[in-house]
């Protein structure tokens, strides 16, 4: 599937989330169903187009190789999980209490922001790096792909500043704000990279 | 689960015991504290459906009261069948200290907010009547309640009588609290100048006379008791009359602000932070033009100011010392002359500037270049300063500072794996070298570092009662691994403090006055005492601390000492020439840079580069830079840099000599003696604070800047923020309470103000100080020759840091004069930021005369 598809469908996913706080399992919060289905959503649109980007043009190799990558991809995104889960506890996440939903979040995040870079580049983290901080231009895509991963994190920097103000809203609790903010900044992410790729198509400027 | 805490658990926790404290006679007050109905509104708003059941049950709770109030009056009277003077009535006052908006919150100046019914039940009040006066003022609740009581009004009570509660008592009676209430408002009203002048305060002295004259009256038993009565009304009402012109002109006189201060403060405060951005921006210095300047000025301030002062209602500063006024004009018409003399060669530079626009945009882009740190450095700043416009920001400044450092270093891990992959980009060879895991572990070790040091004091408002480490080692049963834990940070300290470039007799003096920091916990009780010390130690430690002050001053008198043992022993200082000879070698001196970067290979990326190159040139690089520099240079052959001047092992060679050096004159010692202080002032719960801090400074100065290209000017900021953060690591907020007035007795066996005050600042101003050191340290390894203009880029950066969040605040107080948190969210924070105003301009003065 076209990439430009693929953030059009997830962005699509993503306005359709919130209808999680009113329907779903009782048992869980609202704010853990919407951010499940949000992480289930968004992260199956990235793997079925890349399941059927893969199918359609056919180049990846043996059946046992693609099996590798995948297994590899698996334990690369419970990495990044892992990691950004150790990251938000060094941001000042509460280490024990509450360590469900610090990892909720890093899921999310995870899904927003390693899912994109596996479903492009596969488990080659040195290019990942080197995509974020700029070293290397890769393709269009690949740069629309660091649109996104940058706007996710960015988003979910800025949503953590509500939470000390004295507001006393239940939505000022730990993660709420800042799964909020990441998934917006993901939906703005996605806007820019769809927008700057039409863009890139129309005028064939690769450098911008 | 949340929901139920805090709107049904609330209140059962206090009706629970109702019924067995209402049938105990064990109490003479009984203060009930509802919250439920307050946390409906905030969280679900006044129209949410649990607020009518909520208010249904807290009149059944009254209904409770009440009945229970009136049997027991019902079973005395039975018992004793008339009415007896001992038994005295019961009175239940429902009241509330707020309302509520129709948003569910509070803290306005709406009727809905500010208005709350106000009742008194007694079985003394002879019939129910509603007469109360429609509104009657907060205040007045706490006079009201200590007459009911029979006790004194509390001293700085603003508020009057409410008459109607004391309607069942004789005339006398009433006149009687009256006049007492008035007297102390006259008590009050006494010191703020106006007494004399004040209407009520005269009405309230005639009155008095007239009640002297009336009990006169009662006591000659010759006028008729009606007439008695109707004088005593008409005293009665001019009583009140007075009372209320006096609370009324006491409120004025609290809620008056002298906009004028405030405005010149303001105005004052810009005036600095021009001068200071103008004069970072373009490094200007003051010129003679300057004197001319401050006396046109300061002639036409004065004008300015009498008319000022010649207008109806003189500001306050004028009522101060002529000495002062002098003083302060002063420093205006000097500040006003700098800055127009600054401004005059700014506008000179800028018209010169037009004519050869070129090379100053070309200069722009270079230095301005990419350099994600220093931006978000200053957006930090200016953010920070920003958000304390917030009351909640201020209650929870450390949130801000906890965070934006996270980022920071999260920024620098950025910078540095963006500089390792331009160079591994640029040259093949690199790949193999350059891996960027070695050069993250330093800033995951200072991370995981910041982390503890955040856990260890929950400070702030909102959080502040959550468990933390510092809690854990105070709980009773903990003390051992409390003595445990101090133990380890003492010796962490010596160890980290007293390195292998400290010299032998300091490290002695270190050891011994540790040891007597230990000795003085344990004779004071903190920690556990080990059986055989019982017997040598004092009984309050005094002895013990003093120890340790005496090596705080040996450490202090350390580089004296040390030129008398030098000349003693006649041991040349032979090299003196040293520093200049590792400043010769250091220096990486660019060939023609601006020249090749035309060779370079047309790349993005290499905007990067040069911009690097130029932050290195434009902000005299420090030693660290040159090697960072040199690195980058290493993978990078072609920019055009003399690589054979120093190898890297050798430039580390000369620093470490060079510190050795330093390490015997001062710094080292004095740090050292810092240290001590601090670790004898600092409670023992943070002693292992104190300890990660030195060792943040360690893994900082050896981990992760080697890697990182930073000039003095980002380096300062970046103190500046840790010495913020590691304030609040220690435990101390923006509020008084939690500052630490036992350590002013410290080793004192008797009251000493001054002494105690120094000390005081000291342990609460510790973390600053500590990191104000670390950057002294850091600046002292700069080469030479470029020492003065890093000094220089690091006090413009502190002031810069220092005047911008205090401008900025003071505006903010100025417009929120009226917030309900005024009193005690911003006036307290005001307070703190003067404090740490002068704490760095002392810093500043030692920092640009003794290095």
């Amino acid at each position: 599937m076209e990439p430009l598809t693929t953030n059009c469908v997830a962005l699509a996913v993503l306005l359709a989330a919130p209808v999680a706080l009113w329907v779903g399992p009782g048992r869980l919060g609202p704010h853990d169903r919407w951010l499940l289905v949000s992480v289930l959503g968004s992260g199956g649109t990235r793997l079925a187009a890349h399941v059927l980007g893969a199918r359609s043009t056919n180049r990846r190799g043996s059946s046992s190789a693609r099996l590798r990558v995948a297994v590899r991809g698996g334990a690369y995104f419970a990495a990044s999980c892992v990691a950004l889960h150790v990251l938000t506890v060094l941001f000042g996440a509460p280490i024990v209490e509450l360590a469900a939903d610090t990892f909720l979040f890093a899921l999310l995040l995870a899904t927003y922001t390693a899912l994109p870079c596996l479903c492009l580049r596969g488990p080659d983290f040195t290019r990942w790096v080197q995509l974020l901080v700029g070293s290397w231009h890769g393709t269009p895509n690949e740069r629309a792909t660091a649109v996104v991963v940058m706007g996710s994190l960015a988003g979910a920097w800025l949503g953590a500043f509500p939470i000390p103000l004295d507001w006393d809203r239940p939505w000022q609790e730990w993660p709420i704000t800042c799964t909020v903010g990441a998934t917006l900044g993901h939906g703005f992410g996605l806007l820019a990279a769809s927008g700057r790729r039409r863009w890139v198509a129309e005028h064939g400027n690769y450098k911008i | 689960m949340r929901y139920y805490l805090h709107v049904v658990q609330v209140d059962d926790n206090v009706t629970r015991h109702l019924s067995r404290e209402l049938s105990s006679t064990s109490w003479d007050i009984l203060v009930l504290h509802y919250l439920g109905l307050d946390h409906i509104g905030h969280v679900y708003g006044p129209r949410s459906p649990l607020a009518c059941p909520k208010l249904r049950e807290m009149d059944a709770i009254i209904q409770k009261i009440d009945n229970s109030l009136q049997a027991e009056v019902h079973s005395t009277l039975n018992l004793s069948t008339q009415v007896d003077a001992s038994v005295l009535p019961n009175l239940l006052v429902v009241c509330s200290d707020h309302g509520m908006s129709n948003a569910g919150s509070h803290g306005g100046s709406s009727d809905e907010e500010m208005l709350t019914p106000l009742i008194f039940f007694s079985s003394a009040f002879p019939v129910a009547t509603a007469d109360l006066s429609p509104h009657a003022e907060q205040t007045d609740i706490a006079v009201t309640l200590s007459f009911t009581l029979g006790l004194p009004v509390p001293r700085n009570s603003l508020g009057h009588l409410l008459l109607p509660v004391m309607a069942h008592l004789p005339l006398r009676d009433k006149l009687r609290f009256l006049h007492i209430n008035g007297w102390q408002l006259t008590v009050l009203l006494a010191p703020s100048g106006s007494h004399s002048l004040n209407r009520g305060h005269a009405l309230f002295k005639a009155t008095e006379m007239e009640h002297g004259a009336w009990i006169d009256l009662v006591h000659a038993g010759n006028v008729s008791s009606k007439d008695l009565s109707i004088l005593g009304s008409r005293l009665m009402k001019r009583y009140q009359e007075a009372l209320q012109f006096m609370s009324q002109s006491l409120g004025e006189s609290l809620a008056q602000y002298d906009i004028y201060s405030m405005v010149l403060g303001i105005i004052l405060e810009f005036q600095v932070l021009l001068i200071l951005l103008l004069h970072h921006h373009f490094q200007f210095t003051v010129l003679p033009p300057t004197v001319a300047l401050s006396v046109a000025f300061g002639v036409g301030l004065l004008f300015l100011h009498t008319v000022f002062c010649t207008h109806p209602t003189p500001p306050a500063l004028c009522h101060t010392h002529a000495l002062i006024i002098v003083l302060i004009f002063t420093t205006l018409a000097c500040l006003n002359g700098v800055l127009a003399a600054l401004l005059w060669k700014f506008l000179q530079r800028h018209r010169q500037g037009l004519s050869n626009t070129m090379t100053d945009k070309q200069q722009w882009l270079l230095v301005g270049g990419m350099n994600n740190i220093r931006t978000f450095l200053q957006l930090g700043c200016v953010g920070h300063a920003m958000s304390q416009a917030a009351s909640s920001f201020v209650e929870e400044e450390h949130m801000i500072w906890y965070f934006l450092l996270s980022s920071l270093w999260l920024m620098i891990g950025y910078d540095v794996w963006q500089l390792n992959e331009t160079c591994r980009w640029r040259d093949e060879h690199y790949t193999h070298k350059q891996m960027w895991w070695p050069k993250m572990v330093g800033l995951l070790i200072v991370m995981v570092f910041c982390r503890l040091l955040r856990g260890w004091n929950q400070t702030g408002v909102n959080w502040a009662d959550q468990a933390d480490i510092s809690d854990w080692l105070n709980s009773p049963g903990n003390e051992s691994a409390l003595t445990a834990v101090s133990a380890v940070s003492l010796i962490g300290l010596f160890w980290l403090v007293g390195g292998p470039t400290f010299s032998f007799f300091g490290r002695f003096l270190l050891a011994f006055g540790l040891v007597g920091v230990w000795a003085y916990r344990c004779a004071s009780g903190t920690l556990t005492q080990p059986a055989m010390l019982s017997s040598i130690l004092s009984s309050e430690g005094v002895r013990e601390a003093r120890l340790a002050y005496i090596c705080v001053f040996l450490l202090l008198a350390m580089p004296g000492i040390h030129s008398l043992l030098g000349t003693c022993l006649g041991s040349s200082s032979s090299e003196d020439d040293q520093p200049t000879v590792l400043a010769g070698k250091i220096t990486l001196c660019p060939k023609n840079r601006l020249g090749d970067q035309a060779s370079l290979p047309p790349h993005k990326n290499t905007e990067s580069i040069h911009g690097l190159y130029a932050r290195w040139q434009h902000d005299e690089c420090s030693q660290r830079e040159a090697i960072s520099v040199k690195e980058r240079i290493n993978s990078h052959p072609q920019s055009g840099f003399e690589q054979k001047d120093v190898s890297e092992a050798k430039t580390r060679h000369l620093a470490k000599i060079y510190q050795k050096k330093e390490g015997q004159m001062g710094c080292h010692g004095i740090s050292a003696a810092l240290t001590l202080l601090l670790s004898l002032l600092l409670r023992p719960h943070n002693l292992p604070v104190l300890a990660m801090w030195l060792g943040l400074q360690h893994v900082l100065s050896s981990w992760v800047w080697p890697f990182v290209c930073l000039s003095p000017f980002e380096l300062a900021i970046i103190y500046y923020w840790l010495g913020q953060a590691a304030f609040f690591h220690q435990g101390n907020s923006n509020g008084l309470a939690t500052v630490d007035v036992a350590a002013g007795y410290t080793g004192m066996s008797s009251h000493s103000g001054p002494l105690a005050v120094i000390l005081t600042a000291f342990c609460t101003y510790s973390g600053p100080i500590i990191w104000a050191m670390a950057l002294m340290k850091e600046i002292r390894l700069v080469p030479l020759h470029t020492r003065a203009s890093s000094i220089g880029a690091v006090s413009r950066a502190l002031a810069l840091c220092r005047a911008l969040p205090l401008t900025l605040y003071l505006v903010f107080v100025m417009v929120q004069r009226h917030h309900l948190f005024i009193w005690s969210v911003f006036a307290p924070k005001l307070l703190y930021e003067t404090t740490h105003t002068l704490a760095l301009f002392a810093f500043l003065l030692i920092l640009t005369t003794c290095i």
